[in-house]
C-alpha cells in the first residue's frame, strides 16, 4: 500500500551558506519504495599505501572461510567476514618492461588504472584512466560529487620524482583520462567545505568566516532547519540524525584541535601548509570521516584515498620507527627492518580498520554503509626490496550491496590481472565496459 | 633592425618549441592509420610503442594492422609486445591469422606473455582449436595450463576439445589439472560424466569446482543430489565448505537444504561452520522457518563450537525472537555455551518487550547476570524505567543486574540516591558491590560517594572491598587516608582483595608507598595476585630500583607458575639484570611449557656472550618438539657463540634443515649476518632457493654472505638454465663468488656471454652477471 512519504531522500538541512545532507532514514522509505527506487546505492573506494609490505606477516596461510590474520592483518580481525584477502593479483603494467627504475612511480600510476605510464618527467605524461573515474563517468551525475580524490601529501604533478618518471605518477592515483591526473585534497578542512557549503557565494563566504574566526559549527546555521525536520521523522530516525550531527560537531572539534597552531608537531617531515593536521594518525582519520561523510549523505559514490604517496620515506617515530619507510622497504632479509615494515604495515592497516568501523556504525537499509560498499586496500608493490608487481597485497572489503561473498582467502593463479578485479567492481556498480586496463575479463570468485 | 631580428628569432625558436612535437614522442591522436603503420615498424622504440598504442586504442583492425600486430610480437620492446597480445585479444576472431604465432608464445618463459597469448588465443575462438590441441601433445605443463584456458574462455563451442581436457584431470601438475577442470567445465557444463569424474577426484581443488558446478544446474538429477551430499562428508574441510555452500544455492529441496545446514554447523572444523553461516543468505529458506531450526538445535548442542555457530547463524537472521525463544537462547547460555556478545546481538533485537523475561531467567540462572545487564543497557532508553523499578527488585541478581546496565546507559539519567543507600545498606554483597563500581562510574564526584567507599574497604564481604580498592584511587580521597587503607589491605585474607590491591596500586606513582605493598605481594601464596604484583613492579625503571626489589625478581624467575616466571623474565630483561645467578636461573627455565621456555630462550639471547654458561641447556632445546622453541634456541645460539664461529656455522647449517619454516628462516638470516666466513653455509642455501617458502630468505642469505666454496662448482653449473629465474642468476652470481678456483668454467661462461650478446631478446641484467662472474673467475675485478 502507497504510504505517503513523510521525507524525501533528498531532504537538505539548509542554513546561511550551509547544506547538510542527510543520511539515510526510515523514514524516507515509504516514498521511496512507491516510487519503485532501489535499496541503498553501491560505493566504491580505494586506498593506496606505498611501498609494498612485509609479504611473510600479510598473507594468510589458509585459503577460505575462517582464513588465519598475521600480524599486518590482526587489526581488521572483527572484520574477517566483511573482508575478501587476495593472493594472486598482478599489475604487469608497474613493472619496467624496458623502461628501466621508477618502480614507484609506476606503482601508483598503475594502481588504478593497469596501463603502462610512459616514462617521462616532462609535460607528456600518459598512463590510463583510472576504475574510479570511468565509474564517475557513469554514475556520478547522479550525486553532487561525481568521485572525491583524498589524500594526505599534497605531492607535486611535475618534476623527476622516480628515476625520470613525472611527480604526477607518484602522486596520483586517479586518473581522468590518460593525460589528466584528478588532483587530490589534503585539507580535510576544505573536503569539509566543499561537502556542506551550499547557498549564494556571498553566504558561503559569510558562514566560512564566523565558523572560523567563531567557531560555529555548520549546526549553528541549521539549527531552525533542524527543528522542522524533526516532528516529520520516527523516534529511530531522530536518534539516527542526533548521532549524525553530533558526529559531525565532533569532528569538526577535532579538525579545530588537529590544526590549532599550539598542537604538537609529531610527525612534520614535509611542508605542513596552514589548516593540515600536523598529526598523521589524525589526518589519515579525519579523511576517513569525509569519505563516511560523503557516502552517509549520498553526496559521491566513489573516493580515492593516498595514506602517502608512492615512494614515500616519512618515519613513524610515533610508533617506535624512526626510519624512513621507504629505505626500510629495502630490508634485504634484514629481519630488524622487516619488524620495523610491518609495524609500518600495522599501523596503516589500523587506520584502514578505523574507517570500517566507521562505515558498519552507519545503519542504512537493511545492513550498514560498509554493506553497501566496497572497498579496496592495497599497495602497487609486493615487496618494497624486490619491487615486484606480483601478488599484490589486496583487501576488498564490503559487500558490495549483497553481490560479494565476503570472509575468505581467494587465491588465484599469478598473473591474473587486478584489472578484472576492477571490471567486477564496475559491473556491481552497474557500469559495464568491455575492458579497463589490461584486464581480460571478470574475476571469478567474489561470489561463490 | 638588429633588435628586430633577434625578437623574430626569438619568437620563431618559441613557437617551434611549443608547436613541434618534443623529439622522440610522436603526437598520433589524429594520426591516419598509414602513420600509424609505419610508425609502428620504425627504429624508434618510442614511436614503436606510441604507434602501436594508438592502433590498438583506437581498435582499428583490418587485414594489414592485424598481420603488423603478429609480427610485433617479435618486437624487441616488452611494451609494444603487450600492445600486440592486447590488440590481438580485443581483435578476436578477426585474429585469426595470428593464431599460429600465439601458440608458440604458449611456451614463452614471461609467465605475462603466456597469459596474454592464451587469452588472445580464447577470444579469437575455435579457429584456434586445431592448433591448440595439436600443441597440447607436444606441450610443457606451463604451456598445457594456458591451452587449457585458452580452450575454457571459447565455452561451449569448444566441444570436440572436451577429451583433451579430460586427459589433462590426470595431469601430475596441479595447475594443469585445475585449468583443464575450468575449461570442462566451461565448455561442457552440463555433463554429468564430466560432474561425476570431478566430484570423485582424488584432488580435493576439483572436487571443491565439480560441487560448485552442481550448484548451477538448472534441475539436478538424483545422482547429482546425491554427490552434493557426499560433499559434506568428505574428508576434507575445504571441499565440505564448498559442498555447504554449493548445496545451499542448488535446487535442492527447502528441507534437505536445512538438514545441510544444520549438519554443516555442527561440523567440527571452523571453517566448514563459517562456511554455513555464510550458506544460510543462499538458502532462500524462510526466515521464520531457519529460526525454529536453529533454535531447536540450539537446545540440543552438544559443545560449545556448535552451540556457538548455531546462535551466529540465528543472528543472521533478520527477524527478532520472540519471548519463549528468547528463554530458549538464555537457557543455552546458561550452559556457558554462548559467547555474550552474541547472544546480547541477538536479544536486543526484541527490544523492550523481553525485558521482563530476562530479569526472570535471573531467577533460574544468575549466572546470566552479565549477559541480561547487556542487553538491558544495549536495549537503552525504552527498557529504562524498568531497569531503575528493577533497583527495588526482591532478587539480589536482578537488582544486580540493573546496577551493571544503569553503568552503561546513555544520557544523564541515574538514580544516584538510591544507589548511595544500596551502597550502604543491602543485604547482597554483590549488589553493594554492583553498586560502588556503577556509583564509581557514573557519580564520581559525589561526597556522599567517597565516604561510603572508605566505609565499604573493611565490608565484611570480600566482593564488597575488592570494589571499595579499586575506587579508592579512582575518587579523589585524602592521599594519607587512602594509602592507609591500602596498606591494610595486604593481609587481607581474600585473594581477590589482594589482587585488585596490586592492580589498583599500580595506577599510583607514589614509589615509597608501591614498593612495599608489590614486594609483599610479589611472594603471595595465589599465582595470579603474584603476577600483578611483578606486572606492577615491570612499569618502573632500572634506576629506581633497588637490590631487594632485584633479588625479588631473580627469585620470581623461578616461580612455579609459568605466567608469573615470564612476567618475571620480561621485566629483567627491562631492569637489565645480567648477573651469573639471573643467567642461572634463565637456563634452569628451558622446561615447558613452551611460554616459559621462549620467555628464557629471548632473555639469554638478549644477554649475548653473558649467557655462555646456559649454553648446553640451550643445546638441548635446539631438539624441542616445538618449532617455535627450536627457532628461538637456534636465535639465541646465534647470539651467544657470534665470535666461534666455527661452532656457530655448524649449529645453524644443521638448522636449514629443520622441518619448521621459522627455525630455518632463523638460521639463514643468521648465516647472513657472519658474512663470507659462512660459506660453507652457501650449497645448502643455493637449493633452498627452489622452495617458495625459503627463496625469500635464502637470497638474503646468499648475498650477504657474498662468497661461495669451491665444492658447490658442479651444483651451479647444473642450474644455469633453470626454470626459476633466481635460481639461475643466483647460479652465474654464485660461480663469480668462488673466484679463480672455478676457471675450469670459464669455457662455458664464454659460451654463454657470446650466445646472450647475440640474442636480442636476452635479459641484459643475465649477460651482466654472466660478464661479471667471467671477470670475478679471472681475477680481473
Amino acid at each position: 500500500m502507497y504510504q505517503t512519504p513523510k521525507i524525501s531522500r533528498r531532504t537538505i538541512l539548509r542554513g546561511m551558506g550551509v547544506s547538510l545532507a542527510l543520511p539515510w532514514l526510515e523514514s524516507t522509505t515509504p516514498a521511496v519504495r512507491a516510487a519503485g527506487a532501489q535499496q541503498p546505492p553501491v560505493r566504491m573506494g580505494f586506498i593506496f599505501v606505498p611501498n609494498g609490505v612485509n609479504v611473510h606477516q600479510w598473507f594468510p596461510r589458509k585459503v577460505g572461510y575462517g582464513f588465519d590474520m598475521p600480524y599486518v592483518l590482526e587489526p581488521l580481525k572483527q572484520f574477517r567476514e566483511d573482508l575478501l584477502v587476495f593472493t594472486g593479483l598482478t599489475h604487469d603494467k608497474g613493472r619496467a618492461n624496458g623502461d628501466g627504475p621508477g618502480d614507484h612511480a609506476r606503482a601508483a600510476s598503475v594502481f588504478l588504472t593497469g596501463a603502462q605510464p610512459r616514462k617521462t618527467d616532462g609535460d607528456n605524461i600518459r598512463v590510463g584512466v583510472s576504475v574510479d573515474q570511468v565509474a564517475a563517468k557513469a554514475v556520478g551525475h547522479l550525486t553532487r560529487f561525481s568521485s572525491l580524490e583524498l589524500g594526505i601529501h599534497p605531492g607535486q604533478n611535475a618534476g623527476n620524482c622516480d628515476s625520470g618518471y613525472s611527480c604526477a605518477y607518484s602522486s596520483n592515483i586517479s586518473w581522468a583520462s590518460e593525460t589528466t591526473p584528478m588532483g587530490k585534497e589534503v585539507n580535510p578542512r576544505l573536503v569539509f567545505e566543499r561537502l556542506f557549503a551550499g547557498g549564494k557565494p556571498s553566504e558561503v563566504e559569510k558562514s566560512r568566516w564566523q565558523r572560523l574566526e567563531l567557531k560555529k559549527s555548520v549546526l549553528d546555521f541549521v539549527q531552525e532547519s533542524a527543528r522542522r525536520l524533526e516532528p516529520r521523522l520516527s523516534y529511530h530516525d531522530r536518534r539516527k540524525v542526533d548521532e549524525y550531527l553530533s558526529g559531525i560537531r565532533e569532528i569538526e572539534r577535532r579538525m579545530d584541535l588537529a590544526t590549532a597552531p599550539e598542537t604538537r608537531d609529531i610527525e612534520v617531515d614535509y611542508p605542513v601548509p596552514d589548516g593540515i593536521p600536523k598529526d598523521y594518525r589524525e589526518h589519515i582519520r579525519l579523511m576517513c570521516d569525509m569519505a563516511v561523510l560523503a557516502f552517509q549523505t549520498d553526496s559521491t559514490r566513489i573516493f580515492t584515498l593516498m595514506f602517502a604517496n608512492a615512494g614515500d620515506n616519512k618515519n613513524y617515530r610515533h610508533i617506535g620507527v624512526s626510519d624512513g619507510h621507504h629505505d626500510l622497504s629495502h630490508h634485504r632479509d634484514d629481519p630488524v627492518k622487516l619488524e620495523k615494515i610491518a609495524k609500518i604495515n600495522r599501523f596503516h592497516v589500523e587506520q584502514f580498520r578505523y574507517l570500517l568501523e566507521r562505515l558498519k556504525s552507519v545503519q542504512e537499509g537493511d545492513g550498514t554503509l560498509l554493506d553497501h560498499s566496497m572497498i579496496v586496500y592495497g599497495s602497487g608493490i609486493h615487496d618494497g626490496n624486490r619491487h615486484n608487481n606480483e601478488n599484490l597485497p589486496v583487501v576488498l572489503a564490503g559487500r558490495g550491496g549483497g553481490t560479494i561473498d565476503s570472509g575468505r582467502h581467494v587465491r588465484y593463479d599469478t598473473e591474473t590481472p587486478m584489472c578484472n578485479l576492477f571490471l567486477s567492481m564496475l559491473e556491481r556498480m552497474d557500469v559495464h565496459v568491455p575492458y579497463i586496463g589490461d584486464s581480460t575479463g571478470k574475476l571469478p570468485g567474489l561470489t561463490v | 633592425m638588429k633588435r628586430r631580428w633577434l625578437f623574430l628569432l626569438l619568437f620563431g625558436a618559441v613557437t617551434w618549441w611549443l608547436v613541434v612535437p618534443t623529439r622522440g614522442w610522436a603526437q598520433l591522436e589524429n594520426a591516419p592509420l598509414d602513420r600509424l603503420v609505419e610508425l609502428a615498424q620504425a627504429d624508434e622504440v618510442n614511436d614503436r610503442r606510441d604507434a602501436s598504442y594508438e592502433i590498438v586504442r583506437r581498435e582499428a583492425f583490418n587485414a594489414q594492422t592485424i598481420a603488423l600486430l603478429a609480427t610485433l610480437l617479435d618486437d624487441r620492446d616488452p611494451q609494444v609486445r603487450f600492445h600486440a597480445l592486447i590488440g590481438l585479444a580485443h581483435a578476436g576472431p578477426q585474429a585469426e591469422a595470428a593464431i599460429d604465432k600465439l601458440v608458440e608464445l604458449l611456451n614463452d618463459r614471461d609467465p605475462q606473455v603466456r597469459f596474454r597469448a592464451a587469452d588472445a588465443l580464447g577470444k579469437i575462438g575455435t579457429a584456434a582449436l586445431p592448433a591448440l590441441l595439436q600443441a597440447w601433445e607436444k606441450s610443457s605443463s606451463r604451456a598445457r595450463v594456458e591451452i587449457a584456458r585458452a580452450i575454457g574462455i571459447m565455452g561451449p563451442s569448444a566441444a570436440e576439445a572436451v577429451e583433451v581436457l579430460r586427459g589433462g584431470l590426470d595431469h601430475e601438475d596441479r595447475q594443469v589439472r585445475s585449468e583443464a577442470a575450468a575449461a570442462l567445465l566451461s565448455v561442457a557444463p552440463n555433463d554429468e560424466a564430466i560432474h561425476q569424474r570431478l566430484v570423485a577426484h582424488e584432488d580435493p581443488d576439483l572436487r571443491c569446482m565439480g560441487l560448485f558446478a552442481l550448484a548451477g544446474m538448472p534441475q539436478l538429477s538424483p545422482s547429482q543430489q546425491q554427490w552434493l551430499w557426499e560433499g559434506l562428508q568428505d574428508s576434507e574441510p575445504v571441499v565440505r565448505e564448498a559442498a555447504i555452500v554449493a548445496i545451499a544455492k542448488s535446487r535442492l529441496p527447502a528441507e534437505k537444504k536445512e538438514e545441510a545446514v544444520l549438519r554443516a554447523l555442527k561440523d567440527d572444523e571452523e571453517t566448514v561452520r563459517l562456511a554455513s553461516l555464510a550458506a544460510i543468505p543462499k538458502a532462500g529458506l524462510p526466515p521464520t522457518e531457519l529460526a525454529k531450526l536453529l533454535l531447536a538445535s540450539l537446545a540440543e548442542a552438544e559443545t560449545p563450537e556448535t552451540a556457538g555457530a548455531l546462535l551466529k547463524g540465528l543472528v543472521r537472521l533478520p527477524q527478532p525472537l520472540s519471548a519463549e525463544q528468547v528463554q530458549v537462547v538464555l537457557a543455552v547460555g546458561a550452559r556457558g555455551q554462548l559467547p555474550a556478545e552474541d547472544v546480547v546481538a541477538l536479544l536486543r533485537r526484541s527490544g523492550p518487550q523481553i525485558v521482563s523475561t530476562l530479569l526472570q531467567s535471573l531467577e533460574h540462572h544468575p549466572q546470566l547476570e552479565a549477559i541480561v545487564a547487556a542487553t538491558l543497557a544495549s536495549i537503552g532508553p525504552p527498557a529504562q524505567e524498568a531497569v531503575f523499578n528493577c533497583l527495588n527488585h526482591p532478587l539480589g541478581v536482578v537488582r544486580r543486574a540493573a546496577l551493571l546496565a544503569i553503568g552503561d546507559f546513555p544520557g544523564d539519567a541515574f538514580p544516584a540516591a538510591r544507589i548511595m543507600a544500596m551502597i550502604e545498606s543491602d543485604s547482597d554483597p554483590g549488589v553493594r558491590s554492583a553498586a560502588i563500581k556503577t556509583a564509581v562510574e557514573r557519580a564520581a564526584e559525589e561526597e556522599s560517594l567517597r565516604h561510603l567507599v572508605v566505609k565499604a574497604v573493611n565490608d565484611p564481604h570480600p566482593a564488597v572491598r575488592v570494589q571499595a580498592v579499586m575506587a579508592l584511587t579512582a575518587l579523589d580521597i585524602p592521599r594519607d587516608r587512602r594509602n592507609e587503607l591500602l596498606r591494610a589491605r595486604v593481609e587481607d585474607a581474600d585473594a581477590n582483595v589482594r589482587l585488585a590491591l596490586a592492580q589498583a596500586v599500580t595506577s599510583l606513582a607514589e614509589r615509597e608507598l608501591i614498593s612495599p605493598i608489590l614486594g609483599r605481594l610479589a611472594k603471595d601464596a595465589v599465582a595470579e595476585v603474584r603476577l600483578a604484583a611483578i606486572g606492577g613492579l615491570s612499569r618502573w625503571r632500572p634506576e629506581d630500583v633497588d637490590d631487594r626489589l632485584r633479588d625479588l625478581l631473580r627469585d620470581a624467575i623461578a616461580d612455579e607458575s609459568p605466567q608469573v616466571c615470564v612476567a618475571a623474565i620480561e621485566t629483567a630483561a627491562q631492569w637489565q639484570l645480567e648477573d651469573p645467578v639471573t643467567v642461572g636461573r634463565l637456563a634452569n627455565q628451558l622446561r615447558p611449557p613452551e611460554q616459559r621456555q621462549v620467555a628464557a630462550l629471548e632473555a639469554l639471547q638478549r644477554l649475548g656472550k653473558k649467557a655462555e654458561p646456559a649454553l648446553p641447556k640451550i643445546e638441548e632445546a635446539l631438539a624441542d618438539d616445538s618449532p617455535t622453541v627450536r627457532s628461538a634456541a637456534i636465535a639465541a645460539v646465534a647470539a651467544i657463540a657470534a665470535e666461534d664461529v666455527s661452532y656457530l656455522t655448524k649449529k645453524l647449517i644443521q638448522a636449514l634443515d629443520d622441518p619448521a619454516w621459522e627455525v630455518r628462516q632463523v638460521a639463514a638470516q643468521r648465516l647472513g649476518t657472519l658474512g663470507p666466513a659462512a660459506k660453507l653455509a652457501v650449497p645448502k642455501l643455493f637449493t633452498m632457493l627452489a622452495s617458495e617458502e625459503d627463496s625469500d630468505f635464502a637470497s638474503g642469505a646468499l648475498r650477504e654472505i657474498d662468497a661461495a666454496p669451491p665444492e658447490a662448482i658442479d651444483l651451479f653449473m647444473q642450474h644455469l638454465d633453470s626454470d626459476d629465474r633466481r635460481t639461475a642468476f643466483f647460479a652465474i652470481f654464485l660461480l663469480g663468488k668462488i673466484g679463480p678456483d672455478a676457471k675450469r668454467v670459464l669455457p662455458e661462461l664464454q659460451k654463454r656471454l657470446a650466445a646472450a650478446e647475440q640474442d636480442s631478446s636476452s635479459s641484459a641484467i643475465r649477460t651482466r652477471f654472466i660478464r661479471q662472474a667471467i671477470e670475478a673467475i679471472r681475477g680481473e675485478e
